[in-house]
Order: structure tokens, then C-alpha cells, then sequence
């Protein structure tokens, strides 16, 4: 069959190249129009977050005082825990030498005649009579038996000159670990 | 199709791709860095107005933390004042006195100047002073103790029992009285001077 188009091919070029066009034409404004959108998607959103951010920054500057109370209270626990510092560790002290001193009463053998005693915060010095030189061996072993004290210093240990008894100076120094 | 009309379609591409490859690294990427931070910062604002709103139920009980360390923080003051005059340590020692009065012969020897102590990482003020008495043990137990519980504190550095015969003992005590030094609350004060008139001589002064 013989091919009977009769528009001229100069005419189909025109229409050919029109629609190309039209098609590009349409191409370029489709992207466009995405374009669009995909900018004014986030814009969008980036307004209603400010909206957000205001509003919540608002609600946390109203709830401000909250944090200025728990500011507060912090401070407040750090002073008062370095003040409880100070009320322990005196309190500490002075529990020693009540100790010491209860120690002192129950180590001492009766036939040990004490004529001073004196105690500072960790450690005592005493000087006394004892009948003999068992008795001193009986408070040796008493004080040892305790474990609170270490550093035995005997400065002196000499016969009384009426023959009654053995003088005695001790210094022990209290470790306060008990049995 | 003719050349002149191929590189017009070209033009037309490579114009398309331009005003794609500008929308998106001049606009739209700048504004997808910018959602993502503001996202985080409201995240973030959200998590910390939410945990404000937690502590907000508790605010009761901190006003209530506050009272009882405020009441803690006053008893404290009195025992280690901020400020110590000479009467009233004056005072002190004479109501303590009188307390004891029939049971001990007292005699305070000397006070010192006030010295500075460091308790941890609290500073103190220091005077010492010394408290002699002759007393029965029973009375130097219950001398003890009292001077123990004295407002402003006392505590007691060393002791010396000496033995006069009998029941009968001598007591020396080395004590301490104690004050508090706070560098935000400086009293506004005198000069220390403990010979001077009596009168609201502030024994504690700061540095």
C-alpha cells in the first residue's frame, strides 16, 4: 500500500518541535513547582517550631522560680553538710576522749594508786604507785588486750624509797580500733 | 531536528538542572539544617520543661528541705557564732559557774586571742582557754558533760586529773570556744581587744 500523506514534512517538524515544547515547557514547571513545595514544606514547619520554642521558652521562664528554689536548696545542702562536717568531727573528738577516759577507768588494776591523769585528743599520760611490779604487767596487759592503743613510752618506773610500791609514768597513744 | 534547535533544548536542561542544583543548596538544604536544629531545640526545651514540671510537684518539699535546714543552720550559729563578744562569753562562763556552784571551786585562768582553725573545708574561729577546779571524780564527770552542752560550744582539748589525796581532785581542762567564719557574712566590728572595758567587743573578727 502506497504511504498517502500528503502534509508536507515541513508542517510535521513544526508540530513535532510544539510539542516538544509544550513538553518541556511543562517539565521545567513541574520542577518548579516541586521546588516550591519542598522549600515551602520546611518553612512551614520551621514556623510552627518557632511558634513552639517561643511557647515553651515562655512556660520554662514562668517555671523559672522552680529552679531558682532548687538552686537554692543545693547551695543550702552544700553549706549545711559542710557545717555537719564541723559538728561531726568535733563530736568525734570529744567521743575519743570520753572513751579514753572510760578506757582508762576499766584497764587500771585496783592496786594501782593513780595521782594524775592527763588526756588530750589522742592519747593519755598517767603516773600512779602500784604495789608491784605485777600489777604494772597486769595494766600492760590490760591496755594491750583493749587493741585501742599503741606507742607504749614508760618514762619512768622507780622503787618508792619507803619500800610501799613501785611509781609508774606511762604515755599510750589511742588508735581507737577496739576489740 | 536542526542543531539550533537541539542546543535551545539543551539550554533549557541545563538551565532546569542550575535552578535545581541553587534551590536546593541555597535554599532548601540551609532550611532542612535549620528545621533540624530548631526540631532539637524544641526537643530539648520540651525534655526541660517537662523535668521543671516534675520538680514543680516536689517544690512543697524543698520549701519545706529549706525551712529544716534553715532551723538546723540557726542551731548551729548558736553553738558557733558568727560574731562573739566578750560579755557574753563573760556571761556564759559565769551562768556555768553559778550552775556549778557548791560542787567546784572554779577558776579560769586565761583566754587567748582568737586563732583560726580549719575543719575540712570549714573555717573556724578558735580561743582558747583554760578551767581549773578542784571537784570529787563524780563532779568532774558531771563538769564534763555539762561543758559539753554549752551554747556557744565548748569543746574540751586536754584535761589533767591530779589526785590530792582522798577523793579530792584537781582538774585542769584546756577548752576551746568555737565560731563559726563565714567570708559572705563579715560583721562589721571593732578591733579585737580582750583587756579593753567591757562592752560588745566582738571576740571573733574576721581576716
Amino acid at each position: 500500500m502506497k504511504d498517502l500523506n500528503l502534509i508536507p514534512q515541513r508542517l510535521i517538524i513544526e508540530r513535532r518541535r510544539k510539542q516538544i515544547n509544550k513538553l518541556s515547557l511543562s517539565v521545567f514547571v513541574g520542577v518548579i513547582a516541586v521546588l516550591c513545595v519542598a522549600i515551602l514544606i520546611p518553612t512551614i514547619i520551621i514556623n510552627r517550631l518557632e511558634a513552639e520554642k517561643t511557647l515553651v521558652s515562655g512556660e520554662i521562664e514562668k517555671l523559672k522560680y522552680v529552679t531558682d528554689k532548687e538552686n537554692e536548696l543545693i547551695a543550702a545542702r552544700n553549706d549545711i553538710a559542710i557545717k555537719d562536717s564541723v559538728t561531726t568531727d568535733l563530736k568525734s573528738k570529744e567521743d575519743h576522749i570520753r572513751e579514753m577516759l572510760k578506757d582508762i577507768h576499766s584497764m587500771m588494776p585496783k592496786k594501782i594508786v593513780v595521782s594524775s591523769i592527763s588526756i588530750d585528743s589522742d592519747s593519755i599520760s598517767f603516773s600512779g604507785k602500784a604495789e608491784n611490779e605485777m600489777v604494772i604487767a597486769d595494766l600492760i596487759s590490760n591496755i594491750r588486750a583493749s587493741g585501742k592503743y599503741s606507742d607504749f613510752f614508760i618514762p619512768d618506773i622507780t622503787p618508792v624509797k619507803d619500800g610501799s610500791g613501785i611509781a609508774i609514768s606511762l604515755k599510750i597513744k589511742y588508735i581507737g580500733q577496739g576489740v | 531536528m536542526n542543531s539550533g534547535y537541539r542546543s535551545k533544548l539543551f539550554l533549557y536542561v541545563l538551565l532546569t538542572a542550575v535552578i535545581v542544583y541553587v534551590a536546593y543548596n541555597y535554599l532548601l538544604k540551609p532550611q532542612l539544617a535549620k528545621q533540624s536544629t530548631l526540631a532539637n531545640e524544641v526537643s530539648s526545651l520540651n525534655v526541660q520543661l517537662q523535668q521543671l514540671k516534675d520538680k514543680k510537684l516536689h517544690f512543697t518539699e524543698y520549701e519545706d528541705e529549706l525551712k529544716q535546714i534553715e532551723e538546723k543552720k540557726k542551731e548551729f550559729f548558736k553553738q558557733y557564732p558568727l560574731v562573739l563578744y566578750e560579755e557574753d562569753l563573760i556571761d556564759m562562763l559565769k551562768k556555768f559557774r553559778i550552775q556549778q556552784q557548791g560542787k567546784i571551786d572554779v577558776a579560769i585562768q586565761q583566754i587567748s586571742e582568737p586563732k583560726s582553725l580549719q575543719i575540712g573545708n570549714a573555717a573556724l574561729n578558735m580561743m582558747d582557754f583554760s578551767y581549773s577546779f578542784n571537784s570529787n571524780y563524780r563532779g568532774f564527770e558531771d563538769t564534763f558533760d555539762k561543758l559539753l552542752k554549752t551554747s556557744p560550744r565548748i569543746t574540751i582539748s586536754n584535761f589533767t586529773l591530779g589526785s590530792k589525796g582522798g577523793d579530792s581532785l584537781t582538774v585542769n581542762m584546756s577548752l576551746q570556744i568555737l565560731g563559726y567564719k563565714d567570708d559572705m557574712q563579715k560583721p562589721n566590728a571593732p578591733q579585737y581587744k580582750l583587756n579593753g572595758p567591757k562592752s560588745k567587743i566582738n571576740l571573733f573578727l574576721p581576716n
